[in-house]
């Protein structure tokens, strides 16, 4: 058991860890965007992981609700890339610097 | 909960609790409907419709009241407690300011009316959510629900390039900041043994059954994610660019609403540590993130040459200041009502400093939201509004007897109180760096002749007399403080 | 009833500031009106508050409203209120009445002037915070006042915002007044500290109870007088005194019955009130009432010496006002506060009378203020010249005028405690008085026209409202000085100003007598012929001014200018004072510059310019790192977030 939710939890880490690389590693907006994903997913997994351990079921329902955040998040972001396709002609983060010092 | 009858019970006194929160989001669905059936030629009646709904729920809010006791609604995810109620009266009031003035700063832009007003409006309900959550999950969407407003309302300008541009950044890091926070509620989860309503937390954490390690690492994840919203460096990035290129009316919100929010939800979570021994790493993270706001907001707007980059590390200063008693408390839980009531003061100060600052620049035209220069000789032109920023800038400075002054004193006073004297030192001593670009501002509109023909600013009436309102309630404030300061 | 009148004291100006600055643009004139008419009500309501208080002398019960509790920060508990006592009244009294006539007057003064309502919201202002300095009954409230006058007086010198340096006077007013005020601030800290109250009443009585006096008296009476000095500094700032005494003359820039009001009447006493509001205070360090001593001396003299060269009518008189506020200060040093107030009061209607009457040469001529190019208004201006040679005969001390018994009470005083240097310097400093005050009515009234041709035909007596002003200060200006007849006259049995304040400066009478070491007694004869000293010297500075000004000019001063080059030079160029300045304060080295510059320019510059320089490098390292990049700013948060991880489990 205590193996288990420190081995869920090392992989949760692990994916979370990832996504942030990832986030610094990407060029492109949509690949940064499923990075931040993978993020939450990761921080989902170790909810689930830490309800199975602790044995409160009702953990895994904030499963649900990050899912659901997550949609809607989405949304927002690809309309915003969407424009900005629009304005630039592309989503590579490195050309969002218009706005500097 | 089982009975059918109690459930039931439960439910109508949470609605009762929430009551402001519905009032919004049913003028908010209100001004989407309106929107689609009156077209665009009345859509000036949107913002009266939102108007009169901030308004609702004022009287809402005041309806339902407070006591001594906090009421919980909705098995424990919302509180309503002295400090929820009076951040709440900020966060409409300030609401009910841009209400006014954004009809005459969206004059000529392309920006959807129907979902500007109705974007801002949940905005507001969301804001008054997340400084009322009190469980972790509810925190968490809360939290979301606000990001996910500001993403739409900051990229909304459809012409600007830089509009979309700060959407997409504040859209970046916001969302890294929300996985973060939800890591952190993960182990704060975790360590407490499965608990996510504050109160079941507090209470594990006063048990001391609580592996301590775990438990300080999700709440410095938390305090990771609160960063974002509360600008506090290093966790500030953004801020400046995305001041500069979003809407100012949605700037003013995300600066002060928004921000109140983030304060009040952070109180809440810091109070449950009251009786527990927090690890030294976290008073130790704590320190550095407050001390490095202060000096990076003061250190970065001295040289800046735009007013609304300005506003923004000045706004990142003022967030360390605010910090100042949450840092002593975790040391010193005796002065943590002390310390609440100072934050709460300084809240309301910063809120009407900035939103006044905030309506200035708005009506300043592009070029008086750009470069500072462009404000020159302004004391001549638009005395009134020259003399209402005066007013904003001496205040953010904190020179007696403005309001904030007082909330300044508040503070660090706290700070003294609690044996943290260096950190009031420090305080002070950022503030007085503070002289030196809020007063070129003063400077610059009274004392310097305008290089080349600027851009004549218009003069939106409404906006002014709003302006001289908000400035008004700053002088109030600054005559009569102790009427706000001892608000419950 | 009492009470509620004594608010309406400052809050009918208030009104006035209201009305004009919102709806000046609508009422034009009218707004003009309705603030001569709530200055008047304020004067009405001060007038017989003063006659009960000057009645009743000690007996009178002080008035004290106390509004609102004001705030309450660790032990500090500062209500908002105000206290009419004896002094109070005497200050109302002139303030508002002179306030009264000069609003009247800028009725005909500013007349079509495209500012009009700004003007009086910007007077309103100044009296509405005047009047809070003159009744508040704490420091922080008097401080509001005194920021606020001064806030005002920055305003109104930048009124002509074309003129050039007028923009540039304001500032020099303002920073100087900063560093006045940094001294107000420091003392208002000690004080809290010593005293633990910044009640002024409070204050008072700690400083006369002798189980407080130690706290005060701390490291052998060096905190009180730093606290003093720091005090004193704030006022040599707001009063115009060596060292920070250049910003008035530059203040004349603004419009001139603001000179008159502001920059001679009221505003810049509020430092000589100060001291005297907290005499008791200044009594305990026998050091700073030596320095106030000295530096009212030394700037009456060097501003005496100012005054006897300028050739700008309103200089002139601007450098009279720091003289005889020189004077006063003097007259604090010594201990004799009475005859300084009383020197206030008086000062305020001659020299106001003055100021106008200068306007009113100003007005008729066209702008024209240089006093080479005037001469001969007697015929055209009747009315002004009348009252102009009354309020010069006043301010040189002819008998039985108001200057005559304010100045020779404080040189009498002086001579009595026996600094003789001072009272030599004192007397000297009349003698010019008398000079230059003549030489300025000789020139401008008598003699024969030097106006240009053009100029010379439009001359004209001013309307009513600028006249009937001159002639009421005018009388105060004969008249004033009945108030406070010498001792040697009244024999204690009429009313009098030096009784009617007694009890104010009561505590710091008994301080000063415990202290003092051996009586001085100066007999009988020996004031009479002091007395007589100063009429002699009055005649002497009035005789010369006839002769140089009148009689052989320009001729005779020229040729006395010739021999006496060097000395001549001192006084036109000012004593180099702002070139000083220029160089040495303003450019960033302050005052141990002379001294020392090495140190100041290596270490002291070297310092502030490092600092400087750091916060400036950071603030560019700053704005380096806002590259515009977002995956930057994700680096940034994720290195903060590191840190935090990395603090926790490793602490």
């Amino acid at each position: 058991m205590e193996l288990m939710i420190q081995g869920n939890l090392l992989l949760a880490a692990a994916i979370f860890s990832i996504g942030a690389v990832g986030i610094l590693w990407k060029r492109n907006a949509l690949a940064i965007f499923m990075c931040i994903e993978l993020m939450f997913n990761a921080a989902t997994l170790g909810f689930i992981s830490f309800a199975q351990a602790l044995g409160r079921p009702e953990g895994v329902a904030v499963f649900l609700f990050v899912i659901t955040v997550a949609a809607a998040e989405a949304a927002v972001g690809l309309a915003l890339f969407i424009k900005l396709f629009n304005d630039k002609g592309n989503i590579e983060a490195e050309e969002m610097n218009l706005l500097q010092d | 909960m089982d009975d059918p009858q109690l459930f039931y019970d439960h439910v109508i006194e949470s609605m009762w609790l929430t009551l402001p929160l519905l009032v919004l989001l049913a003028a908010g669905l209100v001004v989407l409907a309106a929107d689609v059936l009156l077209g665009r030629e009345r859509s000036s009646w949107l913002p009266a419709i939102s108007g009169v709904g901030v308004a609702g729920a004022l009287a809402a809010l005041w309806a339902v009241g407070v006591g001594p006791e906090p009421l919980y609604a909705y098995s424990e995810a919302l509180v309503l407690d002295r400090l929820t109620f009076y951040a709440d009266n900020i966060i409409l009031g300030g609401m009910l300011f841009l209400f006014l003035i954004s009809p005459r700063w969206l004059e000529g832009r392309w920006i959807p009316r129907g979902e500007y007003y109705a974007l801002l409006l949940f905005a507001a309900m969301s804001m008054m959510a997340l400084g009322r959550s009190s469980e972790l999950l509810a925190l968490f969407l809360n939290f979301e629900l606000l990001s996910i407003c500001f993403y739409v309302l900051i990229g909304m300008d459809k012409r600007s390039e830089r509009s979309s541009e700060a959407g997409f950044k504040y859209f970046l890091l916001g969302s890294l900041a929300a996985a973060f926070l939800l890591f952190g509620i993960v182990f704060v989860f975790g360590a407490s043994g499965g608990m996510t309503r504050f109160s079941r937390i507090a209470e594990a954490l006063a048990g001391g059954t609580v592996e301590p390690r775990l438990m300080a690492l999700g709440l410095g994840l938390m305090l990771v994610g609160f960063g974002f919203k509360l600008t506090l460096a290093p966790f500030h990035m953004y801020a400046p660019d995305v001041y500069e290129g979003a809407p100012t009316p949605v700037v003013a919100a995300v600066a002060t609403g928004s921000k109140v929010a983030g304060f009040t939800a952070m109180f809440h979570v810091l109070q449950l540590t009251l009786d527990w021994a927090a690890p030294v790493g976290l008073w130790i993270a704590l320190y550095a993130i407050v001390v490095t706001s202060m000096i990076v907001g003061n250190v970065g707007a001295l040289v800046q040459p735009n007013i609304k980059r300005l506003l923004a590390y000045s706004s990142i200063a003022h967030s360390g200041y605010t910090m100042v008693p949450m840092v002593v408390v975790l040391a010193r839980p005796d002065l943590w009502l002390g310390a609440r009531d100072a934050i709460a003061f300084y809240l309301l100060a910063y809120t009407v400093m900035t939103l006044l600052a905030f309506g200035i620049v708005g009506s300043m035209g592009t070029a008086g939201e750009g470069r500072i220069g462009a404000w020159a000789g302004l004391g001549r032109r638009a005395p009134w509004r020259a003399a209402a920023m005066a007013l904003a800038m001496l205040s953010l400075i904190g020179i007696p007897p403005t309001v904030g002054f007082f909330g300044k004193v508040a503070l660090f006073r706290v700070a003294i109180d609690g044996n943290h004297l260096w950190l009031a030192v420090v305080g002070v001593l950022a503030s007085a760096a503070s002289v030196f670009y809020y007063l070129r501002v003063v400077v610059t509109m009274y004392m310097e002749e305008p290089a080349e023909a600027v851009e004549s600013p218009r003069l939106p009436g409404m906006a002014t007399a709003l302006a001289l309102a908000v400035a008004a309630t700053g002088i109030f404030l600054a005559i009569w403080p102790l009427l706000a300061a001892r608000p419950y | 009833m009492l009470q509620f009148l004594i608010v309406l004291i400052p809050v009918l100006p208030l009104a006035a500031f209201v009305i004009n600055g919102l709806f000046g643009r609508w009422l034009g004139r009218a707004g003009g009106w309705l603030a001569v008419a709530c200055m008047g009500g304020s004067a009405a309501i001060s007038l017989p508050i003063f006659v009960m208080a000057f009645m009743q002398g000690e007996a009178f019960e002080p008035i004290a409203v106390t509004l609102w509790q004001w705030m309450a920060v660790g032990g500090l508990d500062i209500q908002v209120g105000f206290r009419v006592d004896q002094l109070s009244a005497l200050m109302l009294l002139f303030v508002t009445l002179v306030s009264f006539l000069v609003y009247l007057y800028s009725m005909g003064y500013m007349a079509g002037d495209p500012g009009f309502n700004r003007f009086f919201a910007y007077l309103g202002l100044f009296n509405f915070s005047m009047l809070v300095l003159v009744l508040a009954d704490s420091l922080p409230l008097l401080f509001v006042g005194w920021e606020g006058v001064g806030l005002c007086s920055y305003l109104l010198i930048g009124y002509y915002l074309s003129m050039p340096g007028a923009p540039d006077a304001g500032k020099k007013a303002f920073i100087v007044n900063r560093i006045g005020d940094f001294g107000f601030l420091v003392a208002m800290m000690m004080l809290f500290f010593a005293v633990g109250s910044l009640n002024i009443q409070a204050i008072v009585a700690a400083a006369a109870d002798e189980a407080t006096r130690p706290a005060l008296l701390a490291y052998g009476g060096g905190f009180v007088t730093i606290l003093t000095l720091a005090l004193f500094l704030g006022c040599t700032g707001k009063s115009a005194q060596i060292p920070l005494f250049t910003w008035l003359p530059d203040a004349m820039a603004g419009p001139t019955p603001v000179s008159a009001l502001i920059h001679a009447a009221t505003m810049v006493t509020a430092g000589v009130y100060l001291v005297v509001r907290l005499s008791a205070l200044f009594v305990l360090a026998p050091a700073t009432m030596m320095t106030i001593a000295v530096i009212g001396a030394a700037t009456a003299f060097v501003a005496g010496t100012i005054a006897l060269t300028q050739k700008d009518i309103k200089k002139v008189l601007a450098y009279s006002t720091v003289s005889q506020l020189g004077f006063m200060f003097l007259a604090c040093g010594i201990g004799a506060f009475v005859a300084g107030i009383f020197h206030v009061f008086t000062h305020s209607f001659f020299k106001a009378c003055l100021f106008l009457g200068a306007g009113s040469v100003i007005h008729a001529a066209h702008h024209i203020q240089d006093l080479e190019k005037m001469g001969g208004l007697k015929r055209a201006m009747p009315v002004t010249r009348w009252t102009f040679l009354i309020a010069c005969a006043a301010i040189a001390g002819l008998p039985p005028l108001a200057g005559f018994i304010s100045k020779d009470d404080i040189l009498w005083r002086t001579f009595a405690t026996g600094s003789l240097w001072l009272w030599g310097l004192a007397v000297v400093t009349a003698l010019m008085t008398a000079y230059y005050a003549f030489r300025v009515y000789f020139l401008t009234f008598e003699g024969k026209s030097r106006l240009p041709h053009d100029v010379e035909h439009h001359v004209h007596e001013s309307p009513w409202t600028m006249t009937v002003p001159l002639a009421v200060l005018a009388i105060g200006a004969i008249g004033a000085g009945l108030l406070n007849l010498p001792e040697l006259i009244h024999h204690g049995e009429w009313s009098m100003t030096s009784l009617m304040l007694a009890p104010v400066i009561a505590p710091a009478q008994a301080i000063l007598e415990a202290h003092r070491d051996h009586q001085v007694h100066v007999g009988l004869a020996v004031e009479l012929a002091q007395i007589g000293l100063s009429v002699v010297v009055a005649l002497v500075g009035v005789a010369l001014a006839w002769h140089f000004a009148l009689r052989t000019w320009p001729t005779g001063a020229e040729r006395l200018a010739h021999r006496l080059r060097p000395a001549w030079r001192l006084s036109a160029h000012r004593w180099w004072w702002d070139d000083i300045y220029m160089k040495f304060v303003a450019g960033g080295v302050w005052g141990l510059a002379l001294v020392s510059s090495w140190f100041d320019r290596w270490v002291i510059d070297g310092l502030l310019h490092t600092v400087a320089g750091l916060a400036r490098l950071g603030g560019r390292g700053v704005r380096q790192l806002q590259n515009g990049q977002p995956q930057l700013y994700a680096l940034v948060f994720l290195l903060g977030v590191n840190i935090v991880i990395l603090l926790i489990l490793w602490l």
